[in-house]
């Protein structure tokens, strides 16, 4: 057993998600342009909810824990053409004269063209609502890997070749451990490890660690960022939906969302691992007509909630809390107050969302 | 905050699991031990071509692997009909030896080209001490495996000191091993002959090396595993033989 000392977090405001996909750029050019092997991979996506995911049908493939417990849940293996998506390159030089000359082409068009049963893709169901016009509805969900308290993927790693940092809490792979075995990619709930076929390891995100640990004492959050430190996805969320800090620094915004003020929720905690990504679920306007909101709690209770021995109806009751907490600070600064919730969610400067 | 959190689901072996073994041995029916003859052959052409003449001067010795690895790291016993068979032959010209694998496998599984994709493999192992554990040697016993698999450019040379270690050796791609394989048609079965010089490169007084040495009159702890990459098999999922069978260098 090993001991972590602290605990790095992340809190997504889905309120204030645009579905730009920025984050997702960020995190690719970053980390996973290195090889062939990692075109498919998104360490960092965002996804239409309610909706398949990525990769395809995530949410019902299995891994984790069961019940709170201890024991590893079978899971598939996605493929990485048909679940996640083959990766293609668009005709651009021919399009867009970057190589000078005249367009040989009038459309852009990917190459290989996705055709079934390949036909699928990291945000391949971008903006497809559910529900029906005009009450129709979608949100953006951000993921990356959720640098859980319990990993499965380190519990399943025979090899030990997934680890937890005992400094921070960040979970990673030794590349030269790994042997290709998949068992994380079986293991995690959320399907954030990912199989490089070139290399034949696992990789995933690292939580940005060298940028993270660039931070010097005394540093202010502006010269750290003008050194390109932070979270890549984080600093270059357009949003400004992510906040990052310590479980245990409790002046933190992370801390005082999911810990004070609770209108954080984990996604899935059903699965046991006790994920250290949080999420302010969205509010939606009313249907039309009525006044229940346009996104279902019940949907909404069935992706959130705070642990994972909570029943439907009381993750259900805690959702409705946080709508009711987020809506009456809301209404007090409409009327003229303050109120420090408010103040982080607005997130008027860097050092209000980067305290890692 | 001090986060306790589930490790690895394996415990360490125990001691007692040695003498375990040997009662389990003793009142279920195990596969024999065998002695696989590693043969002279003074002029051998291709050893690495199953056609050779060479090879019908060899003895085919079948070992069965009996056994797959429990939740502990150690063999557990199947029941017969779950059992495999590997044919193996050896061959050697004083320098160079040639280990011949053959076993039936319906499914050709040549690629890891994808996430849910495992290849066909086969390994053999010799401890670089007299004797170790069977189960992936130990930590002051390691043992020496050559690690073929059929998505591999070449065989790997690893090096283990016990369940969960294992490592292809810093020099693996520098040492002089080789391979060929080939298959059968239906109902199908591998042919796969890996070549390595009878030299290693171990010395046992600094423990430096990664590739034991076999002498000619030599008598060698080996033991054999195979996995079926249909059947997802990799790492310990695989069928083993669950106990030392001897190696004999002439």
């Amino acid at each position: 057993m090993a001991a972590i000392n602290s605990q790095v977090r992340m809190v997504f405001d889905l309120n204030k998600c645009l579905g730009c996909q920025t984050c997702t750029s960020a995190c690719k050019s970053m980390w996973t342009d290195g090889n062939q092997g990692q075109m498919y991979m998104f360490w960092n996506n965002v996804e239409n909810q309610p909706g398949r995911g990525y990769p395809k049908n995530w949410q019902t493939l299995g891994g984790g824990f069961d019940a709170c417990g201890n024991q590893l849940r079978a899971s598939g293996l996605p493929s990485i053409n048909q679940d996640y998506g083959a990766p293609w390159e668009y005709n651009f030089e021919q399009v867009l004269m970057t190589e000078g000359g005249s367009a040989r082409a009038g459309l852009l068009v990917p190459s290989p063209t996705p055709a079934a049963p390949n036909d699928y893709a990291s945000n391949w169901e971008e903006d497809v609502g559910t529900g029906t016009y005009p009450n129709s509805y979608y949100f953006y969900l951000p993921r990356i890997c959720n640098h859980c308290s319990q990993p499965a993927c380190v519990a399943a790693c025979p090899r030990r070749a997934v680890y937890k940092r005992e400094e921070d809490g960040i979970v990673l792979v030794d590349p030269t451990r790994c042997r290709g075995y998949r068992h994380c990619v079986r293991a995690c709930p959320y399907k954030k490890i990912y199989y490089n076929p070139l290399e034949k390891i696992s990789q995933k995100c690292i939580f940005c660690y060298p940028r993270v640990e660039a931070q010097q004492p005394g540093e202010t959050t502006q010269q750290f960022l003008a050194r390109q430190g932070g979270n890549f996805c984080v600093t270059q969320c357009v949003g400004r939906i992510r906040y990052t800090g310590y479980a245990e620094d409790l002046t933190s915004s992370v801390y005082k969302l999911v810990e004070v003020w609770r209108v954080a929720l984990r996604l899935h905690p059903e699965f046991g691992t006790e994920p250290n990504t949080f999420y302010i679920p969205p509010l939606s306007p009313p249907v039309q007509g009525g006044t229940g909101q346009r996104i279902p709690v019940d949907l909404l209770a069935n992706l959130f909630g705070d642990h994972c021995a909570q029943t439907h109806a009381q993750r259900v009751a805690r959702i409705q809390e946080v709508f009711s907490i987020l809506e009456g600070e809301r209404a007090r600064v409409a009327g003229g107050g303050t109120s420090e919730l408010i103040t982080i969610l607005t997130a008027y400067a860097e050092d209000d969302r980067i305290q890692t | 905050m001090t986060t306790r959190f589930k490790q690895s689901i394996r415990p360490p072996l125990f001691r007692w699991w040695g003498p375990v073994l040997i009662l389990l041995a003793l009142i279920r029916p195990a596969g024999a031990a065998v002695t696989i003859d590693a043969v002279y052959v003074a002029a051998i052409g291709n050893g690495l071509n199953p056609t050779d003449p060479a090879w019908s001067q060899a003895t085919a010795t079948t070992v069965a692997l009996d056994s797959v690895i429990g939740p502990t790291g150690v063999p557990q016993l199947l029941p017969t009909a779950q059992w495999r068979y590997l044919q193996v032959r050896a061959i050697h010209n004083g320098n160079q030896i040639f280990f011949r694998y053959e076993w039936a496998d319906g499914t050709n599984n040549l690629s890891v080209a994808d996430t849910p994709l495992f290849a066909d493999a086969v390994a053999m192992e010799i401890p670089f001490t007299v004797s170790s554990s069977i189960a992936m040697g130990n930590q002051r016993e390691p043992v020496n495996i050559l690690y073929w698999r059929a998505d591999l450019v070449k065989p790997e040379n690893l090096v283990s000191g016990g369940a969960g270690t294992v490592q292809k050796s810093p020099d693996s791609e520098a040492l002089p091993i080789s391979h060929s394989q080939s298959r059968t048609a239906l109902p199908g079965s591998w042919t796969v002959i890996i070549q390595r010089p009878l030299q290693g490169t171990y010395n046992p007084p600094a423990q430096s090396g990664n590739l034991v040495t076999l002498n000619r009159g030599g008598n060698y702890r080996i033991c054999f595993a195979q996995w079926d990459g249909a059947q997802e098999e990799r790492n310990g999922l695989k069928m083993v033989a669950g106990s030392w069978q001897t190696l004999q260098v002439h």
